[in-house]
């Protein structure tokens, strides 16, 4: 139907605005505005918002994509049970349609929402390896400070209705099969898919939507990009010193290969910070994997 | 202070070569090694030499006997500087090395009774393929587009000897003799309360214009006098976690780390060998040639991290 450009915000209602943003700053976001009712984080990259949190009690309310272009609000508009295009009423500005996935899930498709002055990204260093060396002269210092948080990546959704959920993300918002999982002792049942976006020969992270079938809907994560495996570190031993709940890394996943460290918010949802992921284009074929492969690390300390 | 005041310096080094240890069963030696990311390049009957990826034909020797650090090896610039650190104090003859991988030797005692040799010609080998190299992405910078990650688990690959630390009676005075007989400049030089009183200091090589480690070696005041540790670069911080990995399923002693070093910058992980022999994997450390002045900074710095925990009690 159409073809999304990329995941633009995640949706959340949370009961304390202060708490959330004193979070969310230690996590390494910015804030980009506020009101009575609802926070807008933003990351160093020029999007105005990337993370929204409505006062109120405690939960996951939906996402954001990117549209490719205004055009493809008007299709998406024609879908039943879309809504009609309108301007978003909330800072960043911008036009939307709001439609909802088979679980009920909020889907925002936006387009024209107001760009930001990239923030600059401090402390980025070349790297010396063992084959090559890069960072001749300048010397590593870092820290203690929050990650700087870059993008929003992806999100990873427990879905009711999996089959319904996967003719939606790839049909309706044209997303590609990266790597399909199957049961581990049945190859023929797919029980999770990750999926990225669809932009032609244009290099993409290897997912941005991973939707499992658990039989209920829910937020699995949120993932925010960050500069790189030294500013994922400072960040991880900022937030130790804080009184926060540490879900799950550091490590290296194996599909998509990021370095991850999962962090919950007040209210436990749970916040990844990752960078070196894979990168791939509409040509890369798709894998078939057991289950496990989702949960298993190439290296890292277990769950 | 980078020309080290014409205290009649003698020799220039090239980078270090190799520690010479004593070690009362080479089998068990050997097999820590290989799992330490090591491969090995000569045996004899009383003695183990053990290479990394680099064509360096030994980086660590074992010898036969009672556990003890017996000395560093560096390698000399030129066969000249062989027959100029020859006519230092003390210093032995040039001679033909009756090792595995040949060439020639002067050895010398520094002033806490240390090993040095100073070393050239030794036979060159084939360097090893390295497994697990991938470029990266980061947030600025995207340099990997359509290779996915995929490691195969095994040790971390050691490719060189980067450094060691040396724990003395008289540091200062140990550092000394190694600025003047092999070349030796200050990096940070580490101070106890007032500024001029120097403790300990890291130093580098001289290569002139070339960037060089942040350092080759340390004198540090600590006590029974022995190896602090020895140190082996490895590809990335890949190979120092799927090596961390290995070692720790092997059932081996950890000492310290991950973590991220603040002088050098290295991301380090310290473990020990089955005879209590501190060694390190690192990756990513600074590099800095002549030109870039000494630094001076509080000792109790030394032991603390960029990020990663705190050394373990008995190192503090």
């Amino acid at each position: 139907m159409i073809k999304v450009a990329d995941v633009k915000y995640i949706r959340l209602r949370a009961p304390d605005l202060d708490r959330m943003e004193t979070f969310l700053t230690d996590f390494g976001l910015v804030r980009s505005d506020r009101t009575d009712t609802a926070l807008y984080m933003r990351g160093t990259d020029d999007e105005h918002h990337i993370h929204v949190t409505e006062l109120g009690e405690p939960g996951f309310i939906g996402m954001a994509f990117d549209a490719a272009g205004e055009a493809d609000l008007e299709t998406i508009s024609r879908l039943d049970g879309a809504g009609d295009i309108h301007e978003i009423d909330e800072p960043g500005g911008g036009k939307r349609v709001i439609l909802h996935d088979p679980d009920g899930l909020r889907i925002e498709i936006v387009s024209g929402m107001e760009t930001v002055e990239p923030i600059e990204v401090k402390e980025v260093f070349e790297f010396n390896s063992g084959s090559r060396r890069r960072r001749v002269g300048p010397f590593v210092r870092s820290g203690p400070r929050p990650s700087q948080v870059k993008r929003l990546g992806h999100i990873v959704l427990s879905c009711g209705k999996f089959k319904e959920c996967q003719d939606f993300y790839m049909g309706t918002l044209g997303m590609l099969t990266s790597d399909f999982l199957h049961d581990d002792n049945d190859d023929s049942i797919i029980k999770a898919n990750f999926m990225r976006c669809n932009r032609g020969q244009e290099y993409v992270d290897h997912h941005t939507v991973l939707i499992t079938d658990r039989g209920e809907a829910a937020l699995g994560h949120v993932a925010f990009e960050v500069e790189d495996w030294n500013d994922l570190n400072v960040g991880h031993w900022y937030l130790q010193t804080k009184d926060y709940v540490h879900n799950f890394g550091m490590g290296r996943h194996i599909l998509g290969s990021q370095l991850f460290d999962y962090w919950a918010d007040p209210w436990g949802h749970n916040h990844e910070h990752w960078t070196d992921g894979d990168l791939l284009n509409e040509d890369t074929p798709y894998g078939k994997y057991p289950l496990h492969t989702a949960r298993d690390i190439q290296w890292g300390p277990g769950r | 202070m980078t020309a080290e005041m014409g205290r009649g310096q003698m020799i220039k080094v090239r980078d270090i070569a190799y520690g010479r240890f004593r070690v009362p069963d080479l089998d068990v030696a050997e097999t820590f090694l290989l799992d330490f990311g090591m491969v090995r390049s000569a045996r004899t009957d009383t003695a183990l030499y053990m290479r990394g990826t680099d064509p360096h034909h030994h980086l660590y020797i074992a010898e036969l006997g009672e556990p003890e650090y017996v000395g560093t090896g560096y390698y000399a610039d030129s066969e000249q500087d062989l027959a100029i650190i020859a006519a230092a104090d003390g210093a032995g003859e040039i001679e033909d090395i009756d090792e595995p991988g040949g060439g020639k030797r002067v050895r010398l005692t520094d002033p806490e009774g240390f090993r040095v040799e100073i070393v050239h010609g030794i036979e060159g080998v084939d360097p090893l393929p390295v497994s697990n190299v991938f470029d990266r992405n980061f947030g600025t910078a995207q340099s990997r587009k359509g290779d996915l990650v995929r490691l195969r688990k095994g040790p971390a690959q050691v490719k060189r000897c980067g450094h060691v630390v040396l724990n003395v009676s008289d540091p200062m005075a140990c550092d000394a003799w190694y600025k003047e007989h092999l070349g030796f400049i200050s990096s940070d030089e580490m101070y106890d309360g007032d500024e001029d009183n120097v403790v300990f200091t890291f130093n580098r090589l001289d290569r002139g214009k070339e960037f060089v480690d942040h350092h080759v070696l340390l004198t540090v005041p600590r006590q029974p006098k022995g190896l602090g540790h020895l140190a082996f670069e490895v590809e990335d911080v890949n190979a120092v976690y799927l090596g961390h990995e290995w070692l720790k399923a092997k059932g081996y002693k950890h000492s310290w780390g991950i973590g991220r070093h603040i002088y050098g910058s290295q991301i380090f992980d310290y473990w020990y060998d089955p005879f209590d022999f501190r060694v390190e994997h690192w990756t990513d450390g600074d590099l800095l040639n002549a030109d870039i002045p000494p630094n001076r900074a509080p000792a109790n710095n030394a032991l603390q991290v960029q990020w990663g925990t705190g050394p373990e009690s008995r190192l503090e």
